[in-house]
Protein backbone atom coordinates (compact mmCIF):
# COMPACT_ATOMS: atom_id res chain seq x y z
CA UNK A 1 0.00 0.00 0.00
CA UNK A 2 1.21 3.42 -0.32
CA UNK A 3 1.82 5.76 2.41
CA UNK A 4 1.01 9.25 2.71
CA UNK A 5 3.52 12.01 3.33
CA UNK A 6 2.39 13.85 5.87
CA UNK A 7 4.56 17.31 6.05
CA UNK A 8 4.16 17.55 1.90
CA UNK A 9 0.49 16.87 2.63
CA UNK A 10 0.41 20.01 5.44
CA UNK A 11 2.24 22.39 2.96
CA UNK A 12 0.09 21.25 0.09
CA UNK A 13 -2.91 22.42 2.17
CA UNK A 14 -1.56 25.16 3.60
CA UNK A 15 -1.08 26.83 0.29
CA UNK A 16 -4.37 25.87 -0.90
CA UNK A 17 -5.81 27.33 2.04
CA UNK A 18 -4.03 30.76 2.10
CA UNK A 19 -4.98 30.66 -1.97
CA UNK A 20 -9.07 30.61 -0.97
CA UNK A 21 -7.96 33.30 1.73
CA UNK A 22 -7.28 35.91 -0.99
CA UNK A 23 -9.75 35.07 -3.21
CA UNK A 24 -12.31 35.65 -0.47
CA UNK A 25 -10.62 38.96 0.03
CA UNK A 26 -10.91 39.91 -3.61
CA UNK A 27 -14.97 38.50 -4.21
CA UNK A 28 -15.72 40.69 -0.79
CA UNK A 29 -14.23 43.63 -2.49
CA UNK A 30 -16.10 43.27 -5.32
CA UNK A 31 -19.23 42.81 -3.80
CA UNK A 32 -18.51 46.15 -2.10
CA UNK A 33 -17.94 48.15 -5.44
CA UNK A 34 -20.59 46.48 -6.79
CA UNK A 35 -23.03 47.63 -4.12
CA UNK A 36 -21.66 51.30 -4.55
CA UNK A 37 -22.16 50.99 -8.38
CA UNK A 38 -25.77 50.61 -7.55
CA UNK A 39 -25.99 53.54 -5.18
CA UNK A 40 -24.39 56.33 -7.06
CA UNK A 41 -25.46 54.89 -10.64
CA UNK A 42 -28.70 57.18 -11.09
CA UNK A 43 -26.22 60.26 -9.53
CA UNK A 44 -23.52 60.03 -12.41
CA UNK A 45 -23.17 60.03 -15.70
CA UNK A 46 -22.59 56.89 -17.46
CA UNK A 47 -19.26 55.41 -18.76
CA UNK A 48 -18.34 56.53 -22.43
CA UNK A 49 -15.18 53.77 -22.91
CA UNK A 50 -16.32 50.80 -24.06
CA UNK A 51 -12.98 48.72 -22.86
CA UNK A 52 -14.52 45.84 -20.32
CA UNK A 53 -12.96 46.41 -16.75
CA UNK A 54 -14.09 42.97 -15.24
CA UNK A 55 -12.54 40.33 -13.83
CA UNK A 56 -13.76 37.64 -16.23
CA UNK A 57 -12.52 39.72 -19.25
CA UNK A 58 -9.30 40.50 -17.38
CA UNK A 59 -8.54 36.14 -17.15
CA UNK A 60 -9.90 35.99 -20.72
CA UNK A 61 -7.53 38.34 -22.49
CA UNK A 62 -4.69 36.80 -20.62
CA UNK A 63 -5.51 33.23 -22.02
CA UNK A 64 -6.09 34.78 -25.48
CA UNK A 65 -2.85 36.58 -24.94
CA UNK A 66 -1.11 33.24 -24.78
CA UNK A 67 -2.89 31.92 -27.64
CA UNK A 68 -1.98 34.58 -30.21
CA UNK A 69 1.69 33.85 -28.50
CA UNK A 70 1.61 30.17 -29.54
CA UNK A 71 -0.54 30.64 -32.40
CA UNK A 72 2.46 33.18 -33.70
CA UNK A 73 4.85 30.64 -33.20
CA UNK A 74 2.91 27.94 -35.40
CA UNK A 75 2.33 30.14 -37.68
CA UNK A 76 6.38 29.85 -39.09
CA UNK A 77 6.63 26.40 -39.00
CA UNK A 78 6.57 24.34 -41.99
CA UNK A 79 5.14 21.32 -40.42
CA UNK A 80 1.45 22.87 -39.75
CA UNK A 81 1.25 23.75 -43.21
CA UNK A 82 -0.86 20.76 -44.21
CA UNK A 83 -2.75 20.25 -40.59
CA UNK A 84 -3.75 23.93 -40.29
CA UNK A 85 -6.11 23.57 -43.42
CA UNK A 86 -8.17 20.98 -41.90
CA UNK A 87 -9.50 23.34 -39.58
CA UNK A 88 -11.13 25.52 -42.13
CA UNK A 89 -14.40 24.20 -41.87
CA UNK A 90 -14.83 25.22 -37.53
CA UNK A 91 -13.85 28.53 -38.49
CA UNK A 92 -17.84 29.54 -38.59
CA UNK A 93 -17.76 29.03 -34.96
CA UNK A 94 -16.82 33.00 -34.71
CA UNK A 95 -15.63 32.74 -31.24
CA UNK A 96 -13.57 35.61 -29.34
CA UNK A 97 -9.96 32.93 -29.20
CA UNK A 98 -10.88 31.17 -32.09
CA UNK A 99 -10.23 33.61 -34.92
CA UNK A 100 -7.82 31.57 -37.04
CA UNK A 101 -7.68 27.99 -38.22
CA UNK A 102 -4.08 27.74 -36.32
CA UNK A 103 -5.85 28.83 -33.23
CA UNK A 104 -7.49 25.17 -32.94
CA UNK A 105 -4.16 23.80 -32.57
CA UNK A 106 -2.89 26.48 -29.77
CA UNK A 107 -5.41 25.99 -28.00
CA UNK A 108 -4.91 22.14 -27.77
CA UNK A 109 -1.42 22.93 -27.15
CA UNK A 110 -2.15 25.38 -24.36
CA UNK A 111 -4.62 22.45 -22.64
CA UNK A 112 -1.49 19.80 -22.89
CA UNK A 113 0.60 22.47 -21.27
CA UNK A 114 -1.43 22.97 -18.34
CA UNK A 115 -1.90 19.44 -17.47
CA UNK A 116 1.33 19.23 -17.77
CA UNK A 117 1.89 22.24 -15.39
CA UNK A 118 -0.28 20.86 -12.87
CA UNK A 119 1.07 17.12 -12.54
CA UNK A 120 4.89 19.06 -12.56
CA UNK A 121 3.19 20.57 -9.05
CA UNK A 122 1.90 17.31 -8.02
CA UNK A 123 5.12 15.74 -8.45
CA UNK A 124 6.73 17.80 -6.50
CA UNK A 125 5.27 17.31 -3.28
CA UNK A 126 4.44 13.74 -4.28
CA UNK A 127 0.39 13.63 -3.46
CA UNK A 128 -1.03 10.52 -2.69
CA UNK A 129 -1.93 9.07 -5.93
CA UNK A 130 0.14 10.58 -8.15
CA UNK A 131 1.16 8.79 -11.24
CA UNK A 132 2.86 9.20 -15.00
CA UNK A 133 0.26 6.96 -15.90
CA UNK A 134 -2.47 8.95 -15.06
CA UNK A 135 -1.39 12.18 -17.01
CA UNK A 136 -0.57 10.27 -19.90
CA UNK A 137 -4.28 9.34 -19.53
CA UNK A 138 -5.76 12.57 -18.91
CA UNK A 139 -3.65 13.97 -22.00
CA UNK A 140 -4.90 11.37 -24.54
CA UNK A 141 -8.68 12.23 -23.11
CA UNK A 142 -8.47 15.85 -23.62
CA UNK A 143 -7.64 15.30 -27.00
CA UNK A 144 -10.28 13.04 -27.72
CA UNK A 145 -12.80 14.98 -26.26
CA UNK A 146 -11.96 18.57 -28.13
CA UNK A 147 -12.00 16.48 -31.35
CA UNK A 148 -15.31 14.91 -30.34
CA UNK A 149 -16.52 18.23 -29.10
CA UNK A 150 -15.61 20.04 -32.74
CA UNK A 151 -17.69 17.47 -34.76
CA UNK A 152 -20.58 16.89 -32.81
CA UNK A 153 -20.90 20.92 -33.44
CA UNK A 154 -19.78 20.94 -37.06
CA UNK A 155 -22.77 18.03 -36.96
CA UNK A 156 -24.94 20.46 -35.21
CA UNK A 157 -24.21 23.50 -37.32
CA UNK A 158 -24.76 21.19 -40.32
CA UNK A 159 -28.54 19.74 -38.91
CA UNK A 160 -29.34 23.71 -38.01
CA UNK A 161 -28.15 25.32 -41.85
CA UNK A 162 -30.39 22.61 -43.05
CA UNK A 163 -33.65 23.14 -41.43
CA UNK A 164 -32.79 26.76 -41.55
CA UNK A 165 -32.53 26.72 -45.43
CA UNK A 166 -36.16 25.90 -46.65
CA UNK A 167 -37.12 29.55 -44.96
CA UNK A 168 -34.65 31.35 -46.34
CA UNK A 169 -35.73 29.79 -49.89
CA UNK A 170 -39.38 30.84 -48.86
CA UNK A 171 -38.38 34.36 -47.75
CA UNK A 172 -35.98 34.97 -51.10
CA UNK A 173 -39.18 33.26 -53.01
CA UNK A 174 -41.29 35.43 -51.85
CA UNK A 175 -39.19 38.50 -52.38
CA UNK A 176 -38.41 37.46 -55.97
CA UNK A 177 -42.25 37.19 -56.65
CA UNK A 178 -42.47 40.84 -55.74
CA UNK A 179 -40.25 42.04 -57.92
CA UNK A 180 -36.56 42.49 -56.26
CA UNK A 181 -33.20 41.72 -57.18
CA UNK A 182 -32.11 38.18 -56.10
CA UNK A 183 -29.19 40.08 -54.00
CA UNK A 184 -32.27 41.86 -52.15
CA UNK A 185 -33.33 38.88 -51.88
CA UNK A 186 -30.63 37.26 -49.91
CA UNK A 187 -30.32 40.21 -47.97
CA UNK A 188 -33.80 40.45 -46.99
CA UNK A 189 -33.29 36.37 -46.00
CA UNK A 190 -30.22 37.09 -44.08
CA UNK A 191 -31.82 39.72 -41.55
CA UNK A 192 -34.49 36.72 -40.74
CA UNK A 193 -32.67 34.01 -40.52
CA UNK A 194 -30.66 32.68 -37.17
CA UNK A 195 -27.53 34.55 -36.59
CA UNK A 196 -25.15 31.52 -37.11
CA UNK A 197 -26.41 31.47 -40.92
CA UNK A 198 -26.41 35.47 -40.73
CA UNK A 199 -22.85 34.95 -41.08
CA UNK A 200 -22.56 32.72 -43.87
CA UNK A 201 -25.75 34.68 -45.98
CA UNK A 202 -23.94 37.89 -45.14
CA UNK A 203 -20.58 36.80 -46.70
CA UNK A 204 -22.40 35.56 -50.17
CA UNK A 205 -23.65 39.12 -50.24
CA UNK A 206 -20.60 40.73 -49.84
CA UNK A 207 -18.89 38.09 -53.02
CA UNK A 208 -21.81 39.34 -54.79
CA UNK A 209 -20.90 42.64 -53.81
CA UNK A 210 -17.35 42.38 -54.94
CA UNK A 211 -18.16 40.96 -58.45
CA UNK A 212 -18.00 37.21 -58.24
CA UNK A 213 -20.90 35.65 -59.88
CA UNK A 214 -23.77 34.02 -58.18
CA UNK A 215 -22.69 30.52 -58.92
CA UNK A 216 -19.66 30.79 -57.89
CA UNK A 217 -20.73 32.90 -54.72
CA UNK A 218 -22.74 29.42 -53.49
CA UNK A 219 -19.72 27.35 -54.59
CA UNK A 220 -17.47 29.06 -51.93
CA UNK A 221 -20.50 28.28 -49.70
CA UNK A 222 -20.53 24.54 -50.41
CA UNK A 223 -17.10 24.40 -49.66
CA UNK A 224 -17.51 26.20 -46.14
CA UNK A 225 -20.15 24.01 -45.55
CA UNK A 226 -20.73 20.62 -47.87
CA UNK A 227 -23.78 19.35 -46.89
CA UNK A 228 -26.34 17.71 -49.87
CA UNK A 229 -29.01 20.54 -50.56
CA UNK A 230 -26.12 23.45 -50.68
CA UNK A 231 -24.65 21.33 -53.42
CA UNK A 232 -27.80 20.79 -55.01
CA UNK A 233 -28.78 24.48 -54.64
CA UNK A 234 -25.24 26.10 -55.85
CA UNK A 235 -25.22 22.88 -59.06
CA UNK A 236 -28.76 24.12 -60.41
CA UNK A 237 -28.20 28.19 -59.91
CA UNK A 238 -24.80 27.28 -61.95
CA UNK A 239 -26.36 25.16 -64.60
CA UNK A 240 -28.98 28.62 -64.63
CA UNK A 241 -26.53 30.90 -65.24
CA UNK A 242 -25.23 28.62 -68.49
CA UNK A 243 -28.77 28.03 -69.76
CA UNK A 244 -30.94 30.64 -69.23
CA UNK A 245 -34.25 30.55 -67.72
CA UNK A 246 -37.14 31.91 -64.89
CA UNK A 247 -35.16 32.25 -61.43
CA UNK A 248 -38.82 32.38 -59.56
CA UNK A 249 -39.63 29.09 -61.00
CA UNK A 250 -36.52 27.25 -60.04
CA UNK A 251 -36.96 28.21 -56.76
CA UNK A 252 -40.57 27.56 -56.33
CA UNK A 253 -39.84 23.55 -57.54
CA UNK A 254 -36.60 23.99 -54.93
CA UNK A 255 -38.94 24.69 -52.06
CA UNK A 256 -41.14 21.79 -52.25
CA UNK A 257 -38.02 19.77 -52.45
CA UNK A 258 -36.68 20.73 -49.43
CA UNK A 259 -39.90 21.00 -47.82
CA UNK A 260 -40.27 16.92 -48.68
CA UNK A 261 -36.90 16.00 -47.47
CA UNK A 262 -37.21 17.62 -44.11
CA UNK A 263 -40.50 15.54 -43.65
CA UNK A 264 -39.06 12.51 -44.70
CA UNK A 265 -35.60 13.71 -42.53
CA UNK A 266 -38.42 14.36 -39.43
CA UNK A 267 -40.13 11.23 -39.93
CA UNK A 268 -36.20 8.78 -39.99
CA UNK A 269 -35.53 10.86 -36.77
CA UNK A 270 -38.92 10.35 -35.34
CA UNK A 271 -37.92 6.25 -36.29
CA UNK A 272 -34.53 6.11 -34.47
CA UNK A 273 -35.39 7.87 -31.38
CA UNK A 274 -36.27 4.74 -28.92
CA UNK A 275 -33.37 2.82 -30.33
CA UNK A 276 -31.18 6.06 -29.75
CA UNK A 277 -32.78 6.07 -26.48
CA UNK A 278 -31.87 2.57 -25.53
CA UNK A 279 -28.90 2.08 -27.13
CA UNK A 280 -27.20 5.21 -25.26
CA UNK A 281 -28.73 3.91 -22.14
CA UNK A 282 -26.53 0.17 -22.44
CA UNK A 283 -23.42 2.06 -23.58
CA UNK A 284 -23.54 3.76 -19.93
CA UNK A 285 -24.05 0.47 -17.84
CA UNK A 286 -20.86 -0.03 -17.47
CA UNK A 287 -20.19 3.85 -16.05
CA UNK A 288 -23.26 2.89 -13.32
CA UNK A 289 -21.87 -0.44 -12.28
CA UNK A 290 -18.21 1.15 -11.56
CA UNK A 291 -19.90 3.96 -9.56
CA UNK A 292 -21.80 1.39 -8.10
CA UNK A 293 -18.22 -0.84 -7.42
CA UNK A 294 -15.96 2.52 -6.31
CA UNK A 295 -18.62 3.47 -3.53
CA UNK A 296 -18.62 -0.41 -1.93
CA UNK A 297 -15.00 -1.00 -2.26
CA UNK A 298 -12.81 1.22 -0.27
CA UNK A 299 -9.63 2.35 -1.72
CA UNK A 300 -10.55 0.91 -5.26
CA UNK A 301 -9.67 4.27 -6.98
CA UNK A 302 -5.80 4.43 -5.49
CA UNK A 303 -5.61 0.89 -6.26
CA UNK A 304 -5.86 1.15 -10.27
CA UNK A 305 -3.73 3.80 -10.59
CA UNK A 306 -0.96 2.27 -8.31
CA UNK A 307 0.63 -0.14 -10.76
CA UNK A 308 1.08 0.51 -14.47
CA UNK A 309 -0.27 -2.98 -15.17
CA UNK A 310 -3.90 -1.54 -14.33
CA UNK A 311 -3.95 1.66 -15.58
CA UNK A 312 -3.23 0.32 -19.00
CA UNK A 313 -6.20 -2.12 -18.20
CA UNK A 314 -8.56 1.09 -17.09
CA UNK A 315 -7.41 2.98 -20.46
CA UNK A 316 -8.05 -0.20 -22.63
CA UNK A 317 -11.84 0.00 -21.31
CA UNK A 318 -12.16 3.14 -21.75
CA UNK A 319 -11.61 2.93 -25.47
CA UNK A 320 -13.18 -0.02 -25.70
CA UNK A 321 -16.06 1.70 -24.51
CA UNK A 322 -16.13 4.99 -26.87
CA UNK A 323 -15.83 2.57 -29.71
CA UNK A 324 -19.29 1.59 -29.27
CA UNK A 325 -20.36 4.70 -29.30
CA UNK A 326 -18.87 5.47 -33.04
CA UNK A 327 -19.78 2.40 -33.90
CA UNK A 328 -23.72 3.10 -32.87
CA UNK A 329 -23.78 6.53 -34.10
CA UNK A 330 -22.48 5.46 -37.83
CA UNK A 331 -25.50 2.53 -38.01
CA UNK A 332 -27.51 5.40 -36.87
CA UNK A 333 -26.91 8.12 -39.91
CA UNK A 334 -28.87 6.47 -42.45
CA UNK A 335 -29.73 9.26 -44.86
CA UNK A 336 -25.96 10.12 -45.08
CA UNK A 337 -24.45 11.02 -48.09
CA UNK A 338 -21.16 9.22 -49.47
CA UNK B 1 -8.82 -14.03 -76.36
CA UNK B 2 -7.10 -17.39 -76.85
CA UNK B 3 -5.69 -18.58 -73.57
CA UNK B 4 -5.06 -22.29 -72.41
CA UNK B 5 -5.87 -22.40 -69.13
CA UNK B 6 -8.90 -20.39 -68.84
CA UNK B 7 -12.22 -21.31 -71.22
CA UNK B 8 -13.33 -17.86 -73.51
CA UNK B 9 -16.76 -18.13 -71.59
CA UNK B 10 -15.08 -17.51 -68.13
CA UNK B 11 -13.48 -14.75 -69.28
CA UNK B 12 -16.12 -12.98 -71.22
CA UNK B 13 -17.96 -13.34 -68.03
CA UNK B 14 -15.99 -12.16 -65.52
CA UNK B 15 -15.20 -9.18 -67.82
CA UNK B 16 -18.49 -7.96 -67.94
CA UNK B 17 -18.72 -8.12 -64.75
CA UNK B 18 -15.53 -5.42 -64.48
CA UNK B 19 -17.36 -3.01 -66.99
CA UNK B 20 -19.86 -2.79 -64.06
CA UNK B 21 -17.16 -1.42 -61.55
CA UNK B 22 -16.16 1.20 -63.96
CA UNK B 23 -12.63 -0.58 -65.58
CA UNK B 24 -12.02 0.09 -69.06
CA UNK B 25 -9.63 -2.62 -70.69
CA UNK B 26 -10.33 -6.39 -70.62
CA UNK B 27 -8.67 -7.45 -66.94
CA UNK B 28 -10.30 -10.62 -66.95
CA UNK B 29 -6.90 -12.69 -67.56
CA UNK B 30 -4.86 -10.78 -64.99
CA UNK B 31 -7.27 -11.17 -62.52
CA UNK B 32 -7.53 -14.08 -62.68
CA UNK B 33 -4.23 -15.08 -62.85
CA UNK B 34 -3.17 -13.44 -59.86
CA UNK B 35 -6.02 -14.72 -57.93
CA UNK B 36 -5.05 -18.58 -58.55
CA UNK B 37 -1.34 -17.90 -57.67
CA UNK B 38 -2.35 -15.74 -54.37
CA UNK B 39 -4.32 -18.59 -53.43
CA UNK B 40 -1.59 -21.21 -53.36
CA UNK B 41 -0.17 -19.83 -50.26
CA UNK B 42 -2.38 -20.31 -47.85
CA UNK B 43 -3.01 -23.97 -49.33
CA UNK B 44 0.89 -24.84 -49.41
CA UNK B 45 0.60 -22.93 -45.13
CA UNK B 46 -1.43 -25.58 -44.58
CA UNK B 47 0.22 -28.54 -45.16
CA UNK B 48 3.24 -27.68 -43.63
CA UNK B 49 1.00 -26.60 -40.72
CA UNK B 50 0.02 -30.13 -39.83
CA UNK B 51 -0.76 -33.14 -41.21
CA UNK B 52 -4.53 -33.12 -41.58
CA UNK B 53 -3.38 -29.91 -43.94
CA UNK B 54 -2.89 -32.44 -46.73
CA UNK B 55 -6.45 -33.14 -46.75
CA UNK B 56 -7.88 -30.16 -45.79
CA UNK B 57 -6.02 -27.95 -48.59
CA UNK B 58 -8.21 -28.94 -52.14
CA UNK B 59 -11.43 -27.70 -49.66
CA UNK B 60 -9.85 -24.47 -48.65
CA UNK B 61 -8.37 -23.56 -52.51
CA UNK B 62 -12.09 -24.36 -53.55
CA UNK B 63 -13.54 -22.45 -51.11
CA UNK B 64 -11.15 -19.62 -51.70
CA UNK B 65 -11.28 -19.93 -55.61
CA UNK B 66 -15.22 -19.17 -55.39
CA UNK B 67 -15.59 -16.64 -52.28
CA UNK B 68 -12.95 -14.34 -54.04
CA UNK B 69 -14.81 -13.79 -56.38
CA UNK B 70 -17.50 -12.77 -54.32
CA UNK B 71 -15.94 -10.11 -52.05
CA UNK B 72 -13.87 -8.34 -55.22
CA UNK B 73 -16.26 -8.66 -57.42
CA UNK B 74 -20.11 -9.29 -56.39
CA UNK B 75 -20.13 -7.34 -53.38
CA UNK B 76 -18.26 -4.23 -54.80
CA UNK B 77 -21.35 -4.31 -57.70
CA UNK B 78 -23.56 -4.41 -54.83
CA UNK B 79 -21.91 -1.14 -53.26
CA UNK B 80 -21.16 0.86 -56.36
CA UNK B 81 -25.06 0.03 -57.03
CA UNK B 82 -26.33 1.68 -54.48
CA UNK B 83 -23.99 4.72 -54.74
CA UNK B 84 -24.87 5.56 -58.08
CA UNK B 85 -28.51 5.24 -56.98
CA UNK B 86 -27.84 8.41 -54.69
CA UNK B 87 -25.63 10.14 -57.17
CA UNK B 88 -28.52 9.61 -59.85
CA UNK B 89 -31.12 11.54 -57.49
CA UNK B 90 -29.24 14.64 -57.17
CA UNK B 91 -27.80 14.19 -61.21
CA UNK B 92 -30.91 13.51 -62.96
CA UNK B 93 -33.07 16.47 -61.26
CA UNK B 94 -30.01 19.00 -62.20
CA UNK B 95 -30.48 17.24 -65.99
CA UNK B 96 -34.04 18.09 -65.44
CA UNK B 97 -33.91 21.55 -64.61
CA UNK B 98 -31.47 21.83 -67.26
CA UNK B 99 -33.79 20.49 -70.09
CA UNK B 100 -36.84 22.38 -69.36
CA UNK B 101 -34.77 25.59 -69.79
CA UNK B 102 -32.80 24.42 -72.96
CA UNK B 103 -34.95 21.84 -74.47
CA UNK B 104 -31.93 19.86 -75.75
CA UNK B 105 -30.60 17.03 -74.58
CA UNK B 106 -27.01 16.85 -75.72
CA UNK B 107 -26.34 20.48 -74.54
CA UNK B 108 -28.06 19.52 -70.86
CA UNK B 109 -26.02 16.88 -70.41
CA UNK B 110 -22.11 18.55 -70.93
CA UNK B 111 -23.52 21.50 -68.82
CA UNK B 112 -24.95 19.08 -65.81
CA UNK B 113 -21.93 16.81 -66.31
CA UNK B 114 -19.61 19.90 -66.06
CA UNK B 115 -21.11 20.97 -62.85
CA UNK B 116 -21.43 17.74 -60.53
CA UNK B 117 -17.88 15.19 -59.40
CA UNK B 118 -20.27 12.49 -58.92
CA UNK B 119 -19.38 8.99 -59.67
CA UNK B 120 -22.61 9.08 -62.11
CA UNK B 121 -21.62 12.01 -64.13
CA UNK B 122 -18.18 10.98 -64.75
CA UNK B 123 -19.44 7.57 -66.42
CA UNK B 124 -21.65 10.59 -67.89
CA UNK B 125 -18.67 12.32 -69.19
CA UNK B 126 -16.81 8.97 -70.61
CA UNK B 127 -19.76 8.54 -72.78
CA UNK B 128 -19.53 12.47 -73.74
CA UNK B 129 -15.65 12.13 -74.48
CA UNK B 130 -16.56 9.01 -77.33
CA UNK B 131 -18.48 11.42 -79.22
CA UNK B 132 -15.94 13.63 -79.90
CA UNK B 133 -14.13 10.63 -81.53
CA UNK B 134 -16.77 9.96 -83.89
CA UNK B 135 -19.36 7.71 -82.03
CA UNK B 136 -23.25 9.03 -82.04
CA UNK B 137 -24.25 9.85 -79.13
CA UNK B 138 -26.96 6.85 -79.66
CA UNK B 139 -24.13 3.98 -79.31
CA UNK B 140 -22.16 5.85 -76.45
CA UNK B 141 -25.28 5.67 -74.29
CA UNK B 142 -25.88 2.16 -75.41
CA UNK B 143 -22.02 1.66 -74.44
CA UNK B 144 -22.71 3.07 -71.00
CA UNK B 145 -25.38 0.94 -69.68
CA UNK B 146 -23.09 -2.18 -69.94
CA UNK B 147 -21.34 0.36 -67.39
CA UNK B 148 -23.87 0.48 -64.65
CA UNK B 149 -24.92 -2.00 -63.01
CA UNK B 150 -28.30 -0.86 -61.38
CA UNK B 151 -31.85 -1.11 -63.64
CA UNK B 152 -33.35 1.95 -62.42
CA UNK B 153 -30.74 4.05 -63.89
CA UNK B 154 -30.25 1.66 -66.70
CA UNK B 155 -34.28 2.36 -67.47
CA UNK B 156 -33.39 6.35 -67.66
CA UNK B 157 -31.03 6.26 -70.18
CA UNK B 158 -32.72 3.90 -72.64
CA UNK B 159 -35.65 6.78 -71.85
CA UNK B 160 -33.19 9.43 -73.17
CA UNK B 161 -31.89 6.94 -76.22
CA UNK B 162 -35.67 6.78 -77.43
CA UNK B 163 -36.18 10.54 -76.98
CA UNK B 164 -33.19 11.16 -79.35
CA UNK B 165 -34.35 8.67 -81.76
CA UNK B 166 -37.78 9.19 -81.65
CA UNK B 167 -37.70 12.94 -81.09
CA UNK B 168 -40.83 12.77 -78.21
CA UNK B 169 -40.42 15.06 -74.82
CA UNK B 170 -38.66 13.54 -72.11
CA UNK B 171 -39.83 15.84 -69.57
CA UNK B 172 -42.67 13.62 -67.70
CA UNK B 173 -40.72 10.52 -68.18
CA UNK B 174 -37.68 11.88 -66.30
CA UNK B 175 -39.89 13.67 -63.86
CA UNK B 176 -41.12 10.04 -63.12
CA UNK B 177 -38.23 8.25 -63.21
CA UNK B 178 -36.78 10.54 -60.33
CA UNK B 179 -39.63 10.10 -58.12
CA UNK B 180 -39.23 6.15 -58.69
CA UNK B 181 -35.98 6.50 -57.52
CA UNK B 182 -36.58 8.49 -54.50
CA UNK B 183 -38.80 5.99 -53.64
CA UNK B 184 -36.48 3.35 -54.30
CA UNK B 185 -33.79 5.55 -51.68
CA UNK B 186 -36.52 5.65 -48.92
CA UNK B 187 -37.03 2.07 -49.10
CA UNK B 188 -33.33 1.31 -48.86
CA UNK B 189 -33.29 3.46 -45.67
CA UNK B 190 -36.35 1.75 -44.44
CA UNK B 191 -33.93 -1.66 -44.71
CA UNK B 192 -31.53 -0.17 -42.95
CA UNK B 193 -33.69 1.40 -40.35
CA UNK B 194 -35.05 -2.54 -39.74
CA UNK B 195 -31.77 -3.70 -39.08
CA UNK B 196 -30.59 -1.29 -36.90
CA UNK B 197 -31.23 -3.04 -33.14
CA UNK B 198 -30.02 -6.58 -34.53
CA UNK B 199 -26.72 -4.94 -35.37
CA UNK B 200 -26.47 -3.23 -32.28
CA UNK B 201 -27.27 -6.04 -30.17
CA UNK B 202 -24.43 -7.39 -31.80
CA UNK B 203 -22.34 -4.87 -31.00
CA UNK B 204 -23.50 -5.24 -27.03
CA UNK B 205 -22.75 -8.68 -26.71
CA UNK B 206 -19.24 -8.15 -28.12
CA UNK B 207 -18.19 -4.97 -26.47
CA UNK B 208 -19.86 -3.99 -23.43
CA UNK B 209 -21.14 -7.30 -21.64
CA UNK B 210 -17.00 -7.82 -21.47
CA UNK B 211 -16.62 -4.58 -19.81
CA UNK B 212 -19.04 -5.27 -17.41
CA UNK B 213 -17.79 -8.84 -16.51
CA UNK B 214 -14.32 -6.81 -15.85
CA UNK B 215 -16.15 -4.74 -13.45
CA UNK B 216 -17.93 -6.53 -11.66
CA UNK B 217 -15.05 -9.33 -11.04
CA UNK B 218 -13.03 -6.26 -9.97
CA UNK B 219 -11.39 -7.19 -6.30
CA UNK B 220 -8.30 -5.67 -3.87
Amino acid sequence: MYKINYINFIVMQTIIVISIIFLLIRLIKLLIANRYNKKFSAFVYSDVSTVDHSLEAKIASIIKSFIVAISFILNKLHLFKKRRQKYDCYLFINNYYLEQNIDFISVRILLNIIIILISSIFLLFSFSYYNLAIVLLFIILINVVTHIILIRYLRYYRKLLNKELLSVIRTINNSLSVGLNITQAINIAAKRCNPLLNQELELIVSDLNNGISIEKAFNRLYNRVKTDEILYLSSILSVLSKSGGSIQNTFEILEEDYDKKIKRQRSVNNLLLPYRFIFNFLGILPLIFFTYKLITINDLFIELFNSLYNTILVMLLIIYNVCYFIIVNNLMEVTKHE
Amino acid sequence: MNNRVFSDRHLNKINQKLLLLGSNDNRALPYLTLKTVLIFIPCVAAMFVSIYGLILAPFIFIFLYFYTDYIVIYREIRKRKIKLEKDGVLFFKVLYFNYINNRNLKVALKITTNNINNDLSKEFKKALDETNLGKSLYDALNDLEKRIPSNNINAIITNINEAILLGNDSEELLKKQIYYLELNEINFQDKMISKIPIKVAIAFIFIILPILLVILSLKI
